[in-house]
């Protein structure tokens, strides 16, 4: 019997979560950061820097998912740096299944801020980072949100974050956030392209959609609507002509805390978001607590068009002369997948704003361990 | 010396076709998870949102469909003279969970496959009907943890119409089982024999109009 060794290297993107896709079983996870500890790797510079995480294992037999055995730089004095032996407690490793997504702690929220992005707080540290998706719910005083997952796309202290839940309008109230997963990694279904709950909609030609998650479409991509009356922007849905109302994509802005998608469509004349004749209406905002309960307005992949007829929204068609010729790209795709989940903070083993990688772009090795055999 | 031999073959081919349909149904249902358009129950009476499943809830999911032109999947059953039957209406069939048994049971109108006025082509998982859906539940059916607004389980009812989803399996790969002889499984000693299945198929949405996720929770506590 003899164990096996998987060995990789990989480059991060600054203050970001790194779904490593393993099948493996893994028994052991190591992983060094080359660029911090000095040495010059995959077209990065090594700077050995103080207080940084440059060594971090797992041992999922016996350690807690989202902690991580670390060796951290102490000061840097000429080439050398001392290390620290230590324990992340937060933004550790994951041992990721797409199907069976971790479950997360619920925390509980003490207040929101109203506004035209909500800034929540919690009564906890909350451990959150910027794209991770969370899901509120219990909120009794506003009711209207609970239920919603958003992506987090500023984290203002450990008990404060941000989503772009157009608020305004709304009470505050009391409730709780779960972290549901991470905008980074594959979906909790493992489909791709996945529904997304709208946030906004532009009046405005090109039609401007802002969703709540992070949504991953691209240009050519084709859109059907799934609009609640209660959100008064009729000419969406398929409701009375039994025709679906379809959408190219013609820009879509993936970015964390931006989140849009511009669509094909003059919504000039549409109706305002939110606006009904009931007393939920809240134009231009999220629909207030007196239509509760109600379905969320969604974004539907349907599938992909061309893109040879949008020069008039300055989109030339590419490749030329047909353009679009990657049509399933927007088809319904199983991207599920195992593997680990290497947590993002500061890039230390800070118990309030740590995290394996740091702000910085760093190249990192990595070895998994599948053990044949373990005793006792 | 063995006597009455147990069919092991037999038995382990019974229990891999029964694994081999569940882990379709599972990556049908990721897929619908994934793309059905989501309309939630709102007419129930928990409070929730979404609330429990109501017979509003299905006329208005149907209503949607049949204006999208999404086709029926099963044909009317007429009634009969039969004590305590009824007729079942041309319906879409609703896709869930197990759990949701006991709140269809509560639904005013709720008509159990034992009262339909014909049992014959009934598949083993229908529960009943209401309106005009027709409910197939199994212990696979989607489930979203802690996403209503009370923080309690999210069922996902899947209402297909005709057409509304396809299947697509690479030639030769749909469904294949394998049995190995001892001659090839172990061949040094003949030990042992095995037997497996394998496939390649993807389900895919063909048209978001014709099919709907109707969310609800449960009024009935597990």
């Amino acid at each position: 019997m003899s164990s096996q060794i998987t060995t990789g290297m990989f480059q991060n993107v600054a203050s970001t979560p790194f779904f490593l896709p393993i099948p493996n079983q893994i028994d052991e996870f190591r992983l060094l950061n080359l660029t911090r500890s000095g040495v010059t790797a995959g077209g990065v510079a090594g700077s050995l820097t103080s207080t940084r995480i440059v060594e971090a294992d797992f041992f999922p037999r016996y350690m807690a998912a989202g902690t991580a055995l670390i060796k951290q730089n102490g000061t840097v004095s000429g080439i050398l740096a001392p290390i620290n032996n230590g324990i992340a407690s937060i933004n550790g490793f994951t041992l990721y299944n797409s199907y069976s997504p971790a479950a997360y702690a619920a925390v509980a929220v003490s207040a929101f801020t109203p506004g035209t992005t909500t800034a929540w707080t919690t009564g906890a540290v909350h451990g959150l980072q910027v794209g991770d998706n969370v899901r509120v719910y219990g909120l009794t005083s506003a009711p209207q949100f609970s239920g919603l997952n958003m992506t987090v796309t500023a984290v203002g202290s450990t008990t404060t974050f941000t989503t772009l839940l157009d608020s305004t309008g709304a009470t505050t109230s009391v409730g709780f956030v779960q972290k549901v997963g991470n905008a980074y990694v594959a979906a909790s279904n493992g489909v791709y392209p996945a529904n997304r709950v709208i946030a906004k909609i532009s009046n405005a030609n090109p039609m401007v959609v802002t969703t709540l998650v992070q949504q991953n479409y691209y240009v050519g991509d084709v859109v059907t609507f799934d609009m609640p009356s209660i959100f008064g922007v009729p000419q969406l849905t398929n409701s009375i002509s039994g025709l679906p109302f379809q959408a190219t994509v013609i820009a879509a802005n993936n970015a964390v805390g931006t989140q849009t998608v511009t669509l094909a469509i003059d919504s000039t004349n549409f109706g305002v978001f939110a606006t009904s004749s009931g007393a939920a209406t809240n134009p231009g905002h999220w629909p207030l607590s007196a239509g509760y309960p109600f379905s969320f307005p969604t974004m539907v992949p349907q599938g992909e068009g061309n893109i040879n007829n949008f020069q008039a929204f300055n989109v030339t068609p590419a490749p030329l002369p047909y353009a679009n010729q990657d049509v399933l790209s927007f088809a319904k795709q199983n991207i599920g997948s195992r593997g680990i989940l290497i947590g993002a903070g500061d890039g230390t083993n800070s118990a309030t704003t740590g995290g394996i990688i740091g702000s910085t772009v760093d190249v990192w090795e990595w070895k998994a361990i599948t053990s044949s055999q373990t005793y006792p | 010396m063995l006597i009455n031999e147990d069919p092991v073959l037999n038995s382990a081919v019974s229990v891999l076709g029964q694994s081999l349909r569940e882990t379709e149904d599972q990556l049908a249902r990721s897929m619908m998870e994934g793309g059905a358009p989501p309309i939630n129950c709102t007419s129930g009476t928990n409070g929730d949102n979404p609330t429990n499943i109501s017979p509003l809830d299905c006329s208005k999911a149907v209503r949607l469909l049949r204006t999208a032109n999404a086709q029926f999947i099963m044909d009317l059953i007429e009634g009969e003279l039969k004590f305590g039957t009824a007729p079942v209406r041309t319906a879409f069939f609703g896709l869930g969970h197990t759990n949701l048994s006991a709140d269809l049971d509560q639904m005013v109108g709720f008509i159990n496959v034992a009262n339909y006025a014909n049992q014959s082509n009934l598949l083993q998982s229908e529960w009943g009907t209401v309106r005009n859906l027709r409910f197939l539940l199994s212990s696979v059916g989607s489930v979203t943890p802690n996403a209503s607004a009370g923080g309690q389980d999210v069922y996902n009812i899947f209402i297909p119409g005709q057409e509304s989803y396809d299947m697509v399996d690479l030639d030769g790969y749909s469904a294949q089982f394998i049995y190995a002889p001892p001659e090839i499984a172990s061949p040094r000693l003949r030990l042992y024999q095995t037997a497996g299945w394998k496939m390649a198929q993807v389900f895919n949405i063909t048209n978001t109009s014709w099919i709907i996720n109707l969310r609800c929770t449960l009024a009935v506590a597990l």
